[in-house]
């Protein structure tokens, strides 16, 4: 450990750094601790341990007085902007610690916010909207599982429902379908979405419950049921091809930010195009 | 009435021309505080206080002129060593094409009057 040197313990050079070390209040911090140290140094050189008092006084006079380093240095210098925070009265600060305060608690609100589970879809609550595709409907075994299959209605409207389960605590509001899915894509038709208006349990039936169109919102800790339709064209596809979904993806806003939701569907859901007369790729 | 307050402008002077006193200084070799001090002051009294070099040097290193550096040069203890940098150069260098010409310029104002007019008391 080093102690003060020689020159810092002379009565008279400790004298001087007293003085220096009250205008030294005047700068930042930093800048005081390297203007000190300096002088200490340039003390410490110029006084050796012969040095007479005589010797000691002319040393410090040359220096020139505290106030006057202290003066050259804040002249010198630019102003620093955190020096003129230092200088701000008790009610910036205070006004500060607010506005600090309610960005901490909107920052909150809003990592909150973005951090909401998405919809959740619940096991074995899936099935064709129409009565009579789940009349015709066969199940198949596939890679993935079970597959529910059904034949293409060319020109008809037809679609599949299921269930979401908000779990989060805000609001979801489904906008409609994210066409990114990929469902879209495989129809080639609009895809209309529309949600149930009544906090379904699990054994409630979707032929009953009224549907709304989106956007509609599913409350916190709710369920409801999704229905999904869309228009086959027809001449689409040539016979026998099967057209299968196992996600579905939604745009869903929750508080300020909407999402792309991509929901796995209960089962897949499959359909298989049949032919049609006068269409060209028969 | 208005009275040349020599002792001020020599002060003025001083404070101009410091800067590039000790960075032509630092020019030669590196330095430390002391140092400095003493060839400026055996230079010509160039500084109003030995202190006044400090404020001076942190100056210059902000402004990325020159470099501290500590280190124990003649093996007795540790100092702090300032070095001129590539711009502290160059900045040198202007400053010198600037003096020049400012020296030439008010050198012919003060020393060749061009008519002599009668003093006012």
């Amino acid at each position: 450990m080093t102690g003060p040197t020689t020159a810092e313990t002379e009565p008279r050079v400790a004298d001087y750094l007293r003085s220096l070390d009250g205008a030294l209040t005047r700068l930042p911090r930093e800048d005081a601790a390297e203007l000190r140290q300096q002088i200490v140094e340039h003390v410490s050189d110029s006084i050796g341990p012969d040095s007479d008092d005589a010797h000691v006084r002319a040393i410090l006079q040359r220096l020139g007085a505290p106030t006057d380093l202290v003066a050259e240095s804040l002249q010198s210098r630019p102003r620093r902007r955190w020096q003129a925070v230092r200088n701000w009265r008790w009610q910036r600060w205070v006004t500060l610690g607010v506005v600090v305060a309610a960005l901490g608690c909107g920052t909150g609100y809003v990592v909150d916010m973005v951090k909401q589970p998405a919809l959740q879809t619940e096991a074995f609550t899936s099935g064709w909207y129409y009565a009579a595709d789940g009349n015709h409907a066969h199940d198949e075994d596939n890679a993935n599982g079970d597959e529910t299959i059904i034949r293409e209605r060319p020109g008809e409207e037809q679609g599949f429902v299921f269930i979401v389960h908000n779990t989060s605590a805000w609001p979801e509001t489904i906008l409609g379908a994210d066409h990114e899915s990929g469902l879209g894509n495989n129809f080639q038709s609009t895809v209309t979405v529309a949600l149930g208006t009544s906090n379904a349990d699990l054994n409630s039936s979707y032929r009953t419950d009224p549907y709304r169109a989106t956007p509609a919102v599913v409350p916190p800790g709710q369920i409801r049921w999704l229905r999904v339709t869309w228009r086959q064209l027809r001449c689409q596809h040539p016979p026998h091809v099967t057209t299968s979904e196992n996600a579905f993806g939604l745009r869903v806003k929750i508080g300020w930010f909407t999402h792309h939701q991509t929901l796995q569907l209960p089962e897949t859901l499959a359909s298989t195009s049949v032919f049609q007369p006068n269409c060209p790729n028969n | 009435m208005w009275r040349m307050d020599n002792g001020r402008a020599l002060t003025e002077l001083r404070r101009g021309v410091l800067g590039p006193c000790v960075l032509a200084l630092l020019e030669e070799r590196p330095r430390f505080g002391l140092e400095l001090v003493r060839d400026l002051d055996e230079a010509g009294n160039l500084l109003s206080s030995d202190g006044t070099v400090y404020p001076l040097l942190n100056r210059l290193r902000d402004s990325k002129l020159v470099t501290s550096e500590w280190s124990d040069a003649d093996g007795q203890r540790a100092r702090r060593y300032y070095t001129i940098t590539l711009t502290g150069l160059q900045a040198l260098e202007g400053f010198r094409a600037d003096w020049s010409q400012f020296t030439s310029v008010v050198g012919s104002v003060l020393g060749q009057p061009t008519r002599r007019r009668k003093a006012v008391s």
